[in-house]
């Protein structure tokens, strides 16, 4: 699915948080968004999802605005990983992927085949049976992740997926997000902290500063100094043997 | 898991069954079992005809109003994702109660509209409690808030009513304590539609509840319009607990105590086991409830009220106390 933003603008209250955002998501493309705290980063992912609703400008889903979708519709073609997902301790994971498929009339086998399926892609098969308040933390966002897939979605948003991940899953998360392009040519679109790990999953990496979009560049060697300058110097950017960029905390 | 939901609820079933027969059997007035089945065989002879006309509407106003309470506290539980919602929170209890009083006193003629002017009163407390937690949209918090606030500017009111005529309240204390000794087959037949209805809608919103439960974001990214299904469960659950307290008085407890016991017993958050055990106990409950007013202190009879919270307090500190540490 492609999304096409412009001159998009969020007010919370009279404060602007996103201010005349331009931006455009091709189908089979993973961005990556990066800034600062308060930046606004979940907020656009958010307007992006259909969750809030944005003040002024136009934000097109394959050319029909978001805001024309019924709700339900939206469910079945876009998913969102919240950064602080909520849920009832008693329920149990599988209780929890089943909700995943509120929007969908295809039937309970089917289904069932989807959440396990999505449960085996983020390695939660053995949690199935588990209630959701004995998880761990990080056990906690990988059921959340697994209720995003569980959606079947053509626009997958994820809000800080690697928080609370262990280095094992975020070694393996740029083959699964690579995985799942080529069975269903989704787009992806993430707000990332961890810049190595964006630059190891992404196409292209959209900064935000100030509810503003400061950077939109494609994930290649040439882009080293303007990650640079964006980060201010925080991140120390360097270029691989096989011409990736890596990224890591200059700490001096 | 399912095995557990099955037993429960079947175990529950036949308790109220049994309870159902012994409360037409039992009271002041003693009666054989053969007069029970006379009821449901031959309604016209004598004793049963009786028993059909006081004690079986008295039994199954009973069984409705602990099902419809317990029913409208699940769905508030649920969709205000708070343990301590009860339906005494949308001020029904309040609304009725300066309602029913405001009758007895300023209309003493017209007491028999009573369960009306309850009734009226409690959807129109729950009315403006919605009317004053709303801010753009209805914030769960905001509502119990506003219906805490509320409910005690309605106690008040009630406390003045009361003080400022102490002559004319009789009538009031078994309406404020809740029970069913004035039950008719008349009350049945009013109060029926509106029960059938709270209780057949409940099972429907059953799914969306249990999106509602994630919290206004995660439903909407799942595809629920929230505000519209959050008012559509609210009314419902209004409904109900109007309903329960213009035909039962102030019985609140029950609807605060039967979701807990049903959970525990059953070790679920699921919507639909939920609403469906929790509606048996509360009928269940309330029914023991007024049939241990009746029997114990023969031949004075106390109000349901008083056995209800006693029965539902300490069997749900016996749950709590049973429960294993870190049982989920």
């Amino acid at each position: 699915m492609s999304v096409t933003i412009r001159n998009l603008s969020f007010f919370r209250g009279n404060t602007p948080v996103l201010q005349e955002i331009n931006a455009d998501f091709a189908d089979n493309s993973v961005t990556a968004i990066i800034g600062g705290n308060g930046s606004g980063k979940s907020t656009l992912l958010k307007v992006m999802a259909g969750i809030l609703k944005y003040s002024a400008g136009s934000l097109l889903l394959d050319s029909r605005e978001v805001a024309s979708f019924p709700v339900k519709v939206l469910a079945r073609k876009r998913a969102i990983l919240l950064q602080n997902p909520a849920a009832p301790p008693e329920l149990s994971v599988n209780e929890l992927l089943k909700l995943a498929r509120f929007a969908f009339d295809t039937g309970k086998k089917y289904d069932q085949d989807v959440i396990d399926k999505a449960l085996a892609d983020t390695g939660c098969t053995a949690l199935a049976g588990r209630r959701i308040g004995t998880l761990s933390g990080g056990e906690f966002r990988k059921v959340f992740l697994a209720m995003a897939l569980a959606q079947e979605p053509e626009l997958l948003l994820l809000d800080v997926v690697e928080a609370g991940l262990d280095a094992d899953f975020c070694r393996k998360l740029p083959a699964l997000l690579r995985k799942l392009i080529v069975e269903r040519h989704l787009t992806v679109v993430m707000v990332m902290h961890d810049l190595d790990l964006a630059l190891h999953c992404a196409t292209d990496i959209l900064g935000i500063a100030d509810g503003k979009i400061r950077l939109a560049v494609k994930n290649s060697a040439d882009a080293a100094d303007q990650l640079k300058a964006f980060t201010s110097g925080a991140m120390h950017i360097s270029t691989g043997p096989d011409g990736h960029l890596n990224a890591r905390l200059n700490y001096f | 898991m399912n095995k557990r939901i099955t037993a429960v609820t079947a175990i529950a079933v036949v308790i109220t069954v049994i309870t159902f027969l012994f409360s037409l059997k039992c009271g002041v007035w003693e009666t054989s079992w053969h007069d029970v089945q006379m009821i449901f065989t031959d309604p016209e002879n004598f004793p049963a005809f009786i028993l059909r006309q006081l004690r079986l509407p008295r039994t199954l106003l009973a069984m409705l109003s602990g099902a419809a309470l317990a029913v409208s506290g699940t769905i508030l539980q649920k969709v205000l994702r708070n343990d301590l919602a009860s339906p005494d929170i949308l001020g029904v209890s309040g609304g009725a109660g300066c309602a029913g009083l405001a009758l007895l006193i300023f209309f003493p003629g017209f007491s028999h509209y009573l369960n009306a002017a309850t009734f009226a009163g409690a959807i129109f407390a729950a009315f403006l409690i919605a009317l004053a937690a709303w801010k753009r949209t209805l914030s769960p918090v905001r509502l119990i808030l506003a219906g805490v606030a509320l409910g005690a500017l309605f106690s008040t009111v009630s406390g003045a009513m009361i003080s400022l005529n102490p002559e004319k309240i009789s009538g009031v204390m078994e309406f404020a304590l809740g029970g069913f000794s004035r039950c008719t087959m008349s009350h049945l037949s009013t109060s029926l539609p509106f029960f059938s209805a709270a209780l057949l809608l409940a099972p429907l919103l059953a799914a969306r509840m249990d999106v509602l439960a994630l919290g206004k974001e995660e439903a909407t990214a799942l595809g629920l319009p929230v505000e519209r299904n959050r008012i559509m469960a609210l009314a419902l659950a209004a409904l109900a607990a109007a309903t329960a307290v213009s035909v039962a008085g102030l019985l609140g407890f029950a609807g605060l105590i039967a979701p807990h016991i049903a959970g525990k017993l059953l070790n679920t958050r699921r919507a639909m086991p939920l609403l469906i055990l929790s509606a048996l106990t509360g009928a269940e409950i309330t029914l023991a409830a007024d049939l241990a007013g009746r029997m114990l202190f023969m031949p004075r009879e106390l109000p349901c009220g008083l056995f209800l919270s006693a029965f539902g307090a300490l069997f749900f500190l016996f749950l709590l106390l049973k429960e294993k540490e870190g049982e989920l």
